[in-house]
């Protein structure tokens, strides 16, 4: 489990802290989608969990064992996905993946086994500088999964990918949670927060506005009403009925020519909206 | 250790297989074959030789039958034409003996069979005349020195700054940042940039020596490579710290290429009161180690300051790279 703790970072050490108070855990086997406009901390936070910048208050625990005594056997664990994809273009897809395996000190993943997963196989032996955008995107995504880690950190893994690729990463995100690893996931994609998170984090101007489960989130912020589309006479109507009013919504259901039923569950989207009042772009 | 082989093994692919790298690291070796056109070649097809009265017309027309032959009227003028840049041999009897003289900027094979030739040449069938080399410019023209120990300083610096390239390309494309987040600490990224600056120094030099026709001096060369692996380390990791991309590390360049062969070779026309304000460059302990080589003089003690002195300065320069990079020195 990874536990953070009242964390603060200030960058000049003038006072004006780019993030504060962050308080959060991710249990293992869970995935935590952390979500945030650019500039808001999300890599401040990420950097600290990774050891990439000391902490200067605050905690950040790693199955109890603070950040600041980790030793090189920590990172044996860790894998980390960045959304700017960091690989060597003058290596092929496998050398990329063989070289970086060789870093580590546990028993690593078969490189051709993960480029397979994420549809790389025959571009394996291509130099990564000739690759695209998405295939650059699944490779540094391979990468990260190299060692099994026990912690996975995820910035943006689906994006520029199409959309059967990006299913095929959902999968392998999901595998990882379901051996017990730790996934830290951060993104934009409300969509992709929603279908694996096992609990979400709103991050805007370097403080947590908002976290829960998206169900519960869904709950707080979205209308329990349900909007009913009927037809009356030539006209099509709509009326807005509360779900706490079974009567209403029996009635229009049994006596009403009803075209469309809609339910108001907010989106993250939208909760990100009311949380911030800004909306949640890149 | 596999993760030091696998790092040393990516390092050369990158290397060769970007073009201004590969260039960088052939470059000695084609320094030292202009300098060789230059200051006179050890392989001269044609042997070039010049006489004086006191050869005979007789051994003139054997003489010519193996080489060019010029003849001037007296000694002094055949010296000066020795004393040229072009690798010319004079030939001089005395006492019935065979003195060829020679500049001394060739290559010793030059040396050796230019006077084997002429003494086998003017001696009787299948009988060798006795003969005696002798340089007449002692310790070579300041050209000479300057270029010399500019090309083996290059020799040395190229293998810094090729690798340092190597670092710019990784913070470039932020494939750094993946190896920081990976079990490789520091120390060990520290050692997989020195060894291929090392080994790429030891290629330089040794190269530079052979084709320059000093291949007696090549072990001490190698030597002095060995003790400038932190020199070489300064190059690579301030190129790697203040530059991160490539039209930067143009920049970086020129202004480390006059600190790292510049200002040491500046040192040969300070007067001796003033060398100490050099003590603390350890390009300066390199020049001066390179200036004794060549001299024949002991350059052990020279090589040891290079790498005492380079201690510092690279420890300092490894500071600013690892807060550049945000790798963490205490890991």
């Amino acid at each position: 489990m990874i536990q953070v703790n009242q964390v603060f970072h200030d960058y000049e050490g003038k006072g004006k802290c780019a993030v504060s108070d962050i308080t959060f855990s991710v249990e293992s086997g869970s995935i935590f989608g952390f979500l945030g406009p650019s500039g808001a901390g999300k890599s401040t936070i990420q950097n600290i969990m990774t050891g990439l910048l000391p902490i200067q208050k605050g905690e950040v625990l790693y199955d109890g064992k603070s950040v600041r005594h980790l030793n090189t056997g920590f990172f044996n664990q860790i894998g980390v996905s960045f959304e700017q994809n960091n690989l060597y273009s003058s290596l092929t897809g496998l050398e990329n993946l063989k070289y970086h395996a060789a870093l580590f000190s546990v028993p690593t993943v078969n490189p051709m086994e993960l480029l397979e997963r994420v549809g790389l196989r025959e571009d394996a032996n291509k130099r990564v500088s000739n690759y695209s955008k998405g295939m650059r995107q699944r490779l540094t995504f391979a990468r990260s999964l190299i060692n099994k880690p026990q912690y996975l950190f995820l910035d943006e893994p689906t994006s520029g990918l199409d959309p059967k690729t990006a299913v095929g990463i959902r999968e392998l995100i999901l595998e990882q949670k379901a051996r017990g690893a730790a996934v830290f996931l951060t993104t934009h994609s409300m969509e992709l927060a929603d279908a694996l998170s096992d609990t979400v984090a709103f991050l805007y101007g370097g403080v947590i506005a908002a976290m829960d489960t998206p169900e519960a989130l869904k709950r707080v912020y979205g209308k329990r009403e349900v909007r009913v589309v009927y037809r009356e006479g030539e006209e099509e109507r709509e009326r807005a009925i509360p779900l706490d009013d079974k009567a209403a919504l029996s009635a229009m259901l049994t006596t009403a020519d009803v075209v469309k039923l809609h339910s108001q569950e907010a989106t993250l989207e939208e909760i990100f909206l009311r949380v911030t009042g800004k909306e949640l772009t890149a | 250790m596999k993760g030091f082989f696998a790092s040393v093994a990516r390092e050369f692919k990158l290397i060769f297989r970007n073009g201004i790298s590969a260039f960088m690291v052939a470059s000695p070796a084609i320094l030292a074959f202009v300098f060789i056109l230059i200051f006179g070649a050890v392989n001269a097809s044609q042997l070039q030789l010049a006489i004086d009265p006191s050869v005979s017309v007789a051994q003139e027309e054997k003489l010519l039958r193996i080489a060019e032959v010029e003849r001037f009227d007296d000694t002094a003028a055949l010296e000066a034409r020795v004393r040229e840049t072009d690798a010319v041999a004079g030939v001089v009897m005395e006492n019935g003996a065979v003195r060829v003289l020679v500049e001394g900027n060739e290559g010793e094979e030059f040396q050796q069979a230019t006077g084997m030739i002429v003494g086998l040449t003017l001696g009787t069938t299948g009988e060798l005349m006795p003969y005696q080399s002798e340089i007449v410019a002692a310790k070579g023209t300041m050209a000479y020195t300057v270029t010399m120990i500019s090309m083996l300083l290059m020799s040395l610096f190229i293998g810094g700054a090729t690798v340092g390239l190597s670092i710019v390309d990784e913070r470039e494309g932020g494939a750094i940042r993946a190896v920081t987040v990976s079990p490789m600490r520091l120390s060990g990224y520290v050692a997989t940039k020195l060894f291929p600056a090392l080994l790429l120094g030891l290629f330089g030099m040794a190269a530079a020596g052979f084709i320059i026709g000093k291949a007696a001096l090549v072990p001490q060369y190698l030597l002095l490579a060995v003790c400038s692996v932190l020199v070489s380390g300064m190059m690579t990791f301030a190129i790697g710290a203040f530059a991160n991309n490539q039209i930067a590390a143009i920049g970086v360049l020129k202004l480390l290429v006059p600190i790292g062969m510049m200002l040491p070779v500046s040192a040969m026309f300070v007067p001796q009161q003033w060398q100490f304000f050099y003590y603390i460059i350890p390009m300066y302990w390199q020049y001066r180690a390179l200036s004794a080589i060549l001299s024949g003089s002991p350059a052990l003690w020279y090589m040891l300051l290079t790498l005492l002195v380079s201690v510092p300065w690279f420890l300092a320069i490894l500071g600013m790279f690892s807060k550049k990079t945000n790798f963490q020195r205490g890991r």
